[in-house]
């Protein structure tokens, strides 16, 4: 029986560790969005599994370490996305789009990216892929922010001299 | 930009089109399903709710389509069998803004409520869509496509369910309004097969249920004018394409823009990425109110302008909607046309009621 729990235990670790290494650091996110964009201020998270909670505090302590305020918005079903979106208007800069099933679908990534866009949000978000589909800023696990210049554009923000190694999505060829 | 003008160009059209009444339909019908339709459009945080319905038919798609867009057969798909014909409906749906008078029979616990169905958009042995204006909203979408030897036909049915009805019903009745009409459809489309005269199939059809995501943008305006004056310079085709100017070109439509069942194309100039936007106005009502299905590429939406007396004045209240897509992303071009759609809503808004009545106003 203890054998067992023993094994138990180190699939829990492996799982873990697994599940930490898919999502990008929180630190290194936050630390990265900031040095391209410290006029952010404000920023939330909207999030539906409980899977995603770790990350979410994680997160909430790196943006108080940055005296940014923070909130977190936990949502029961898909109905409840334009509501919660919604009850965010004029009280943040920067939405931070996880990995949550829920948040995951086309749907609810289109309309979360486009809503952010309306509201001039910053959008920090996981994927490469995401910045493509209107997010903002992603920081890959390579240590490489990807920028997607358009909207970028869009909200007349600029990119300040950084060490950090900056990719652009959608820059016109010249 | 210039895309970004043909959103503000559909805004315009918005108040520009319709001023003549159906004469095809009865008076009497028109004036009761006008009436019906007092809905605001779409709550802030609306979801549509939805189902999809799939069936395999052991008939070509050419069958299927000849089928479900005769109007006699269209009708047999709905609770009471739509309320039976009108002798001005067409026999044949044959194009966007053919319209037919509907009434809903009482299904189970709720009322029954009479409606017009619009075609909105049609493509030959392939798909099918119709907009219901009632009190509540409704959309139909029918694909048909070839699977095996025979045809794949999907049904996909979206309600907007105002708030007012969702008051009388209470929320969890409302919720259960969807599944109850998706109840009746799927017996419906089951007995197919046989109303075709085909071997009824002995598979069940696929049910499922979903929600759509939309996004609502709102803007008014007050214009020193009563209503009939506003509503009838705002309907001159003339003067619409003056306030467009060379940003994109109307195609369809008489030399005063709408009726009900009026299609209209809008065209961004040859030099320009072409962006391509359909209309059809799906209710008009003088002087009182427009409403219009909008093709953006592949998203569908709406728009709403309702007239309001104030005074000797105009409120002109317009809304545009339109549905998230759900299983891909936007198109990164129309994604950035959405972005700017609430302050292109509120510019066109300042432009037309300045054009309207060029005297200061509120």
């Amino acid at each position: 029986m203890k054998h067992f729990a023993s094994i138990g235990f180190w699939i829990a670790i492996g799982i873990i560790f697994i599940a930490a290494s898919l999502e990008p650091d929180a630190e290194n996110v936050l630390a990265g969005f900031h040095a391209i964009f410290p006029s952010a201020k404000s920023l939330a998270i909207i999030y539906s599994d409980t899977g995603s909670e770790a990350y979410v505090l994680k997160a909430e302590t790196e943006a108080k370490k940055r005296n940014l305020a923070f909130k977190a918005v936990k949502i029961e079903s898909f109905k409840d996305i334009p509501p919660s979106t919604r009850s965010l208007f004029g009280k943040i800069d920067t939405l931070w789009l996880v990995d949550d099933p829920m948040i995951s679908q086309p749907d609810a990534l289109n309309y979360l990216l486009l809503n952010s866009v309306q509201q001039q949000w910053k959008t920090i978000v996981l994927k490469d892929d995401w910045v493509r589909r209107g997010g903002l800023f992603h920081l890959t696990r390579g240590g490489e922010v990807v920028i997607n210049k358009r909207i970028l554009q869009f909200l007349k923000l600029t990119v300040p001299e950084t060490k950090l190694k900056i990719r652009y999505y959608g820059e016109k060829e010249k | 930009m210039r895309r970004s003008l043909i959103l503000v160009a559909i805004m315009i059209l918005i108040a520009g089109a319709g001023c003549q009444r159906i004469t095809r339909v009865k008076k009497s019908i028109q004036e009761e399903i006008s009436a019906l339709d007092v809905s605001e459009g779409l709550n802030a945080d609306s979801t549509l709710k939805g189902f999809e319905l799939s069936t395999y038919l052991d008939a070509s798609p050419s069958e299927v389509f000849d089928y479900c867009t005769r109007t006699d057969n269209f009708r047999k798909f709905f609770p009471g069998n739509g309320g039976g014909s009108c002798e001005d409906d067409p026999e044949v749906l044959i194009q966007p803004g053919d319209n037919l008078a509907f009434v809903f029979g009482d299904v189970s616990e709720f009322p029954s409520f009479n409606a017009r169905m619009v075609v909105t958009r049609i493509r030959e042995n392939r798909s099918l869509e119709l907009f219901f204006v009632g009190p509540i909203w409704s959309r139909i979408e029918m694909y048909i496509a070839p699977e095996r030897s025979g045809t794949m036909l999907k049904f996909r049915n979206m309600y907007q369910i105002p708030e007012f009805v969702v008051d009388s019903l209470g929320v969890e009745r409302t919720e259960n309004f969807v599944e109850v009409i998706a109840n009746i459809w799927s017996r419906k489309i089951r007995r197919l097969p046989s109303r075709m005269g085909l071997k009824r199939s002995d598979s069940e059809p696929e049910l499922k249920l979903f929600d759509v995501l939309c996004n609502t943008h709102r803007a008014e305006a007050l214009v020193n004018l009563p209503p009939d004056q506003v509503w009838e310079q705002a309907t001159r085709k003339e003067f619409i394409s003056g306030i467009l100017g060379s940003s994109a070109r109307i195609e369809g439509g008489s030399d005063t823009i709408g009726d009900r069942g009026r299609a209209l194309d809008l065209t961004a100039p040859a030099d320009e990425p072409v962006m391509s936007a359909q209309a059809v106005v799906v209710n008009a009502i003088p002087d009182e109110r427009l409403h219009l299905t909008l093709f953006l590429g592949d998203i569908t939406g709406g728009a709403i302008a309702i007239f309001l007396p104030e005074n000797e004045s105009t409120r002109i209240k317009l809304m545009f909607y339109y549905e998230i897509p759900s299983d891909e992303p936007m198109p990164p071009d129309l994604f950035m046309v959405f972005a700017s759609a609430q302050q292109d809503l509120e510019k066109f808004l300042g432009n037309l009621a300045e054009c309207i009545d060029p005297e200061p106003h509120e």
